[in-house]
């Protein structure tokens, strides 16, 4: 099965990714400014028996490698460790923070994505328009302001002023929640599906320009069949940043988390590091780190479908590298086109198609 | 505090002094500096009932055990729902909490007999569970952050059938302030302790005798509790309490302006404004006894100079910082520990003639002109000045006295760095540095660490530690204070450190309670009993 060997290999690659980047964070936790053992013990007097005591039960007199080892350790035991901070274990510490974030990012991708790319399409199908202008305009607004001040001003507004949502906090689980986390869910997306319009709208306005679209009109295919193509063949490009940009709201929502007083990971990741609590910030960086890994590898089984280029070189040949990013590319021959594109099975540009007469 | 008290696990209730917080309470109710309501105290009804009291803290909690923690949000959570012995009044005098009486002829032994109280989980407490309790929030291993205010203990045991005596090594002039809920002690029951997971968790949510019991705790998220019927002292008016982390400032502004908010902690000095203008709302500012000053490092040039040192302290306008700066929510700082700690114990006016005392290097361009003409670098030199970013007020007050410098030919960079870098870089050499500490306790002085044998900077004098070790070791408390003093007015002397301000922190209430006895103490006692409703 050669899908089932694409997951496989994928699945290999993430977990190479993920103790990769383990390895990574701890060496930059360990070289950060900041000391655990100050930070556990306060700007005090401290004796050097204290100090002793708590580098011992942290293994921070081990050398290098053998710290890291003892948390690899620990995690292939399948223990994460326990807080320093808070004492308690990370799966009690992660608790309910995970489905939180993962609600947030969830909305927020829900609404970038679903406001962002029918907006992306419109301004690519009226470039030069009054709506594109608008749309374009609004987008660079959304993509510099910052999430923060996004979410004061929308808390001002629709929670204050008009009182429609809670101020903060993430109310019972249910219909509350959602409407406890509509606002951060609005801020958060804002700059994403500003991104998310951006790349839409020029990778459809590429596509609109191409011979192919041209030659479809001229020979009177119906719009509605052109669209189909184009947007196929847009929708490579606009998947793969879509997914990235996605990911990333996973771990990106700590300012956001932080105006709306919402206990997810975001805020927690910084606050670890800050306090240099190795074990949390490790739990969430490889939980970032693992989604991030699986949008990827949903993003180019997404590619793989709808491009046969990148399919045989992904999925049917097993040669999977650089197929992240791979786009239609506008200067190879028509041939290499779906040849599904039009509904007669002919090709673009008036050369007829295998079985199908010429004339359409 | 004791040599041993010193040695033992520092507390982190420093995260408060790191500024990473600043909550806290502020000023005794007396007439000190900066401690004002504004507007006046509203008539309050006597037969109201709240269902909810809901205060917004200006802090997260990720644990609700002080003793590992020793965060100042804990403390402000753990006085709902657990007590000591003994508790602080307004002033930080020391009053009955569960235990009726106490008493100790020599600061060494102190006896204390328990009232009849009942935890949260319906078990009596016996003397059984005091020991027990006493004996975990002093252990070093279980409890670093309490265990820090227990001096050396000889002994701790059940003398009669409802007392417990406690032995010290030797006399303590501040140990009696220990075992209460704003130092060093939260009893609970023996069991729960022993078979607690880990105490403070949401699965392990703490069990005590105060007027509150603690029903949920989400981490980073809120505390909820519900009234103790069986609470032996007067009952909160609340039928239950909300406690919401709410770190962004603006945010917590918004929900106290909608009304969401009863109590809001930390208003901001450049938000004051906005804050006051809400409909009912008092804004109540306490001097929090937190100390912000530079201090030297006699081991870097030209810091070794003295003439270097006073040249810069001379440079520091403290009133243009406290009252422009800062707005008047500062006082200009005399000394290291602020004159509201050094009262405990004995008076203000003592504490006062105490500060009087001390050298302070006034403002005067002229005078710092002719120090630096008198060093090895007469014409001037360029050094950096880093502040924590927790603190904003640091930066201005940095950039303030930046100018003054420049004008004697000395070039301050000012920079600022993360507040987990800069706890981290004290005594690492650099020339001078900024020192923010807001104690958490009402015996934890300043200059318990910053004249003590580690003192951040590491200057070893051994006159001036020897004082403070001395001071560390009285009896009593005037004997400590003027032991203080000494130390303060050696260090001050030798211009070791330039004192900049005492800080003060404000809370706003809202139009539906009010509090009674408002101090920087507030939220160290059992503080929800102390909010009513108005009429």
């Amino acid at each position: 099965m050669p899908v089932a060997r694409f997951l496989l290999r994928r699945l290999a690659a993430l977990t190479a990714l993920l103790v990769a980047l383990s390895f990574i964070v701890f060496s930059l936790l360990h070289v950060a400014p900041g000391n655990l053992v100050k930070n556990l013990l306060g700007p005090r007097p401290a004796t050097p028996e204290a100090v002793a005591a708590i580098r011992e039960r942290y293994h921070l007199d081990e050398p290098f490698l053998a710290q890291y080892a003892h948390w690899l350790g620990g995690v292939l035991r399948g223990d994460l460790g326990v807080s320093a901070r808070s004492g308690t274990d990370i799966t009690t510490v992660l608790g309910d923070r995970v489905g939180l974030t993962l609600l947030l990012a969830g909305l927020a991708a829900l609404l970038a994505i679903g406001v962002g790319v029918p907006l992306g399409i419109r301004a690519a199908q009226r470039t030069g328009s009054l709506t594109d202008r608008l749309i374009t305009g609004s987008a660079v607004v959304g993509v510099s302001a910052p999430g923060f001040a996004v979410g004061l001003l929308l808390l001002y507004v629709f929670a204050v002023m008009l009182g429609w949502f809670p101020i903060y906090g993430t109310g019972e689980p249910g219909l509350d929640r959602l409407r406890h986390l509509a606002l951060p869910a609005v801020a958060l997306a804002l700059g994403t599906g500003a991104m998310v319009v951006k790349v839409t709208r020029t990778a459809v306005a590429r596509e609109l320009q191409q011979d192919y679209v041209t030659f479809a009109r001229s020979r009177g295919v119906p719009e509605r069949v052109v669209r189909r193509t184009y947007l196929r063949n847009a929708s490579v490009p606009v998947v793969t940043s879509a997914g990235l940009v996605v990911a990333g709201l996973v771990g990106g929502s700590v300012l956001v988390e932080s105006v709306f007083a919402i206990p997810g990971l975001g805020v927690l990741l910084a606050d670890s590091i800050t306090y240099k609590d190795v074990p949390v910030v490790q739990a969430i960086t490889l939980l970032v780190a693992a989604t991030i890994g699986v949008t990827t590898a949903l993003v180019d089984l997404y590619t793989a479908v709808a491009d046969p280029r990148v399919r045989r070189a992904t999925v049917g040949h097993g040669r999977g590298r650089g197929a992240v990013g791979a786009v239609a590319d506008p200067t190879l021959p028509d041939a290499s086109l779906p040849t599904s594109a039009l509904p007669d099975g002919s090709l673009p540009g008036g050369m007829p198609g295998p079985g199908a007469g010429g004339a359409a | 505090m004791s040599t041993t008290r010193r040695r033992t696990r520092g507390a982190l209730a420093t995260t408060l002094a790191l500024g990473l917080l600043a909550l806290a309470a502020c000023a005794p109710s007396g007439p000190a500096p900066g401690s004002t309501t504004t507007p006046a105290p509203v008539t309050t009804d006597a037969s109201k009932e709240l269902d909810q009291l809901t205060v917004g803290l200006a802090a997260s909690a990720e644990t609700l055990d002080v003793s590992t923690s020793g965060l100042m949000v804990a403390y402000t959570i753990a006085a709902v729902a657990q007590e000591g012995l003994v508790t602080i009044d307004d002033t930080g005098a020391i009053v009955p909490a569960l235990a009726e009486t106490w008493k100790t002829d020599d600061n060494t032994s102190f006896v204390y007999t328990l009232r009849d109280a009942t935890f949260s989980d319906g078990t009596p407490v016996t003397t059984d569970d005091v020991v027990a309790s006493i004996n975990h929030y002093r252990d070093a291993e279980k409890a670093p952050s309490t265990a820090y205010y227990w001096p050396a203990v000889k002994s701790v045991e059940a003398t009669g059938e409802r007392e417990v005596t406690i032995t010290l090594e030797a006399p303590s002039a501040t140990f009696a302030w220990t075992p209460s809920a704003a130092a060093g002690l939260f009893v609970a029951p023996k069991k729960w302790l022993e078979s607690a997971g880990t105490i403070g968790s949401p699965t392990d949510l703490l069990v005590g005798t105060g007027p509150y019991t603690i029903t949920e705790f989400v981490p980073g998220s809120h505390v909820a509790a519900e009234r103790n019927e069986k609470y032996w002292g007067s009952k909160g008016r609340a039928k239950t309490l909300r406690l919401d982390f709410i770190t962004d400032d603006s945010t917590r502004l918004l929900a106290f302006q909608d009304g969401s908010l009863d109590i809001a902690f930390n208003v901001p000095v450049d938000q004051a404004d906005q804050w006051s203008k809400v409909e009912g709302a008092r804004l109540e500012t306490v001097d929090d006894n937190s100390w912000q000053g530079l201090m030297f490092n006699p081991a870097t040039k030209p810091f070794d100079e003295p003439e270097v040192r006073r040249a810069v302290a001379h440079a520091i306008d403290r009133d243009a910082i406290t009252t422009g700066l800062l707005k008047g929510k500062a006082t200009p700082a005399t000394g290291i520990t602020a004159p509201g700690q050094l009262a405990i114990g004995t008076s203000a006016a003592d504490a006062e003639a105490a500060v009087a005392q001390l050298p302070v290097a006034a403002f005067d361009l002229d005078a710092a002109r002719a120090e630096l003409a008198k060093s090895s670098v007469p014409s001037g030199f360029t050094t950096t000045l880093a502040y924590p970013d927790s603190i904003p007020a640091l930066g201005r007050a940095s950039l303030a006295i930046a100018e003054q410098l420049k004008q004697i030919g000395i070039t301050l960079e000012v920079k600022q760095i993360p507040v987990s870098e800069w706890s981290n870089s004290f005594g690492n050499g650099e020339g001078v540095q900024w020192m923010s500490y807001t104690p958490p306790v009402p015996t934890d002085w300043p200059t318990d660490w910053l004249l003590g044998e580690y003192n951040p900077e590491g200057f070893t004098d051994t006159k001036i530690i020897g004082l403070q070790a001395e001071s560390a070791a009285a009896t009593t408390p005037a004997e400590r204070l003027a032991k203080v003093t000494e130390a303060t007015k050696l260090a001050l002397e030798q211009q070791l450190f330039a004192p900049v301000y005492w800080g003060t922190s404000t809370t706003a209430v809202g139009k539906r309670v009010a509090t009674e006895g408002f101090s920087q103490y507030f939220f160290q006692t059992p503080w929800p009993t102390r909010v009513v409703p108005t009429a």
